[in-house]
């Protein structure tokens, strides 16, 4: 069933030792590396604003920084920031409750698979553009960016579900069985460990696109507090150092929800020995 | 007055395990097939309570099928199996089987819970946690009560597993092969903890094994199984007592010698 497989491996999985391992070497990066990226990352930004010399085309570091700078005091930053916080956030539940229903029970009944799997496989293969442009003729600005988020969102946690549910070891279950445990808890104490891994990868990588295509819409359907607004009109104006520094919030707020998700990844219990010494 | 007799079953050719003691499990004329497949016709066996019964027979003569029928988890479609009804029966796979994110003393409480209730769980916990406690000290592995089953080796996690079963309050164990896929010394190791614990804890056992071996430093009757479909072509009594068993003793080589020619395999 190829529309199943979803592009997110779970961090973690019994099975998947190579996948969790690898997954969970963050911590052990050489820091150096990582900073020497960095700088080599902020100097060809530096190199190619000089060489072009035009703050329109290529805002300087500085420039940006002094647009961020300029944007966090002004009055309707933080509202729009907010604004769209709350708004992703919004499509986000709305595709994990979904995604996590209907994931289920396509994980467990082989009739409600053949039936989602086509929704999403069409879900999967609409063009983001598509889906702002309709959800514009449809609904209220203010809801646009949530039902986007929500549509892109709800296939690859839907996806994951279902995996982990069929990845559930029978020979568990068996073993449940014939002890004769009673069916609560090998709910808890099977199913639900078993599937958690998938929800997290498929909540890790739902939650990166969501950011990105709750912005895209905001700035097409420009609700009055939204990053994805102040992106469209700092364009508008040709302050390009602003939309840089528009982008730069979206990239941290897409971060700090993804340091976030780690955090809870790390508080699984039977993965933390995978973080060594 | 010896512990089995045979004699000729229903079918032509089936041979019928006796026993002569009123206690213990029955097994009478048990059938079952999976479409064209008969995995046994006419097969009767009796179990003694507090022995360890073993099974010897080649891979895929039906023995998984036989202690799924007395676990419950597939039905019989002729025969019948007594004494097993209301007793609890423990299990013991060929893998561990252990719940990865638990510790070890967690896949313990996992089948324990019920057999000491959940309404006073202060009170409960106390003789729930010395009976792991004791059974984790006869498998050798107190001190990783706390470790996660990937920490640790294979035998170790297999170790686990039969102080599970154990801990299972329980009067019958099935084991189905559980020290396959080990190698020799380890093997030997782990029916060291499985003697220790039956030695305190004398459940009937039923156990199955393509071992010879295995089923004669174990087995104080040993059933020989042909091929499919599978019924008894021969048994014997392992009298010599379960600490003095040595692969090395004489007697134990004679029961080896019974075995093989049951087996139909020259030694």
């Amino acid at each position: 069933m190829s529309s199943f497989t979803s592009p997110t491996e779970p961090r973690s999985g019994r099975r998947r030792s190579a996948a969790r391992v690898g997954g969970r070497t963050g911590r052990r990066k050489n820091p150096w590396v990582t900073l020497a990226a960095v700088v080599v990352m902020f100097l060809i930004w530096q190199l190619g604003s000089l060489a072009f010399g035009s703050p329109i085309i290529l805002p300087s570091p500085a420039e940006t920084a002094a647009g961020l700078v300029k944007l966090l005091v002004s009055i309707g930053f933080w509202q729009a920031v907010g604004a769209t916080l709350f708004r992703g956030l919004a499509g986000f539940l709305l595709s994990c409750l979904c995604g996590t229903l209907i994931g289920g029970l396509a994980g467990y009944s082989r009739t409600a698979r053949s039936f989602v799997s086509p929704f999403l496989t069409v879900i999967r293969s609409t063009p983001v553009m598509s889906v702002i442009l309709l959800a514009l003729i449809w609904f209220h600005t203010n809801e646009v960016p949530v039902f986007v988020g929500f549509l892109m969102g709800f296939p690859i946690i839907c996806g994951n579900i279902v995996e982990g549910v069929q990845a559930v070891d029978r020979t568990l279950l068996e073993m449940a069985r014939a002890y004769r445990v009673p069916p609560l808890r090998v709910v808890t104490g099977i199913h639900l460990p078993s599937v958690f891994p998938y929800f997290i990868a498929g909540v890790s990588t739902a939650l990166g696109i969501t950011w990105k295509v709750v912005v895209a819409a905001e700035v097409l359907s420009q609700p009055v507090h939204a990053i994805g607004t102040g992106l469209a009109l700092a364009k508008y104006r040709l302050d390009t150092a602003e939309v840089f520094a528009w982008t730069v919030v979206a990239i941290l707020l897409s971060g700090a929800s993804d340091a976030l998700l780690l955090l809870v990844d790390r508080r699984i219990p039977w993965r933390n020995r995978f973080d060594g010494a | 007055m010896p512990f089995f007799s045979l004699s000729i079953g229903g079918s032509p050719g089936a041979i019928v395990l006796m026993e002569h003691e009123g206690m213990g499990i029955e097994i009478r004329s048990l059938a079952k097939s999976y479409g064209d497949l008969v995995v046994f016709e006419e097969l009767s066996l009796d179990l003694e309570e507090g022995s360890v019964s073993a099974i010897l027979g080649p891979s895929g003569c039906g023995k998984s099928t036989l202690l799924n029928i007395l676990s419950g988890v597939v039905s019989a479609e002729v025969g019948t199996v007594s004494g097993l009804s209301g007793r609890r029966i423990s299990y013991l796979f060929q893998e561990p089987r252990l719940l990865p994110w638990r510790t070890v003393e967690g896949n313990l409480d996992f089948v324990l819970q019920d057999s000491y209730g959940k309404a006073n769980r202060e009170e409960a916990s106390v003789p729930k946690r010395e009976l792991t406690g004791r059974l984790l000290d006869l498998v050798g592995l107190t001190e990783f009560k706390g470790y996660y089953p990937d920490t640790l080796s294979g035998g170790m996690r297999q170790r686990v597993a039969i102080a599970r079963a154990f801990a299972f309050p329980a009067e019958v164990l099935l084991m189905d092969e559980p020290f396959q896929a080990l190698d020799l010394s380890l093997k030997v190791s782990l029916m060291g903890a499985f003697e220790s614990l039956w030695r305190q804890d004398r459940r009937t056992v039923l156990f199955v094994t393509h071992d010879v071996q295995e089923a004669l430093l174990l087995g104080d009757a040993i059933a020989v199984l042909s091929a499919r479909p599978a019924c008894i072509v021969g048994s014997l009594r392992n009298d010599i007592p379960h600490g003095e068993r040595s692969l090395r003793d004489g007697r134990l080589l004679d029961l080896e010698r019974e075995l093989y020619a049951l087996l139909g395999v020259a030694h």
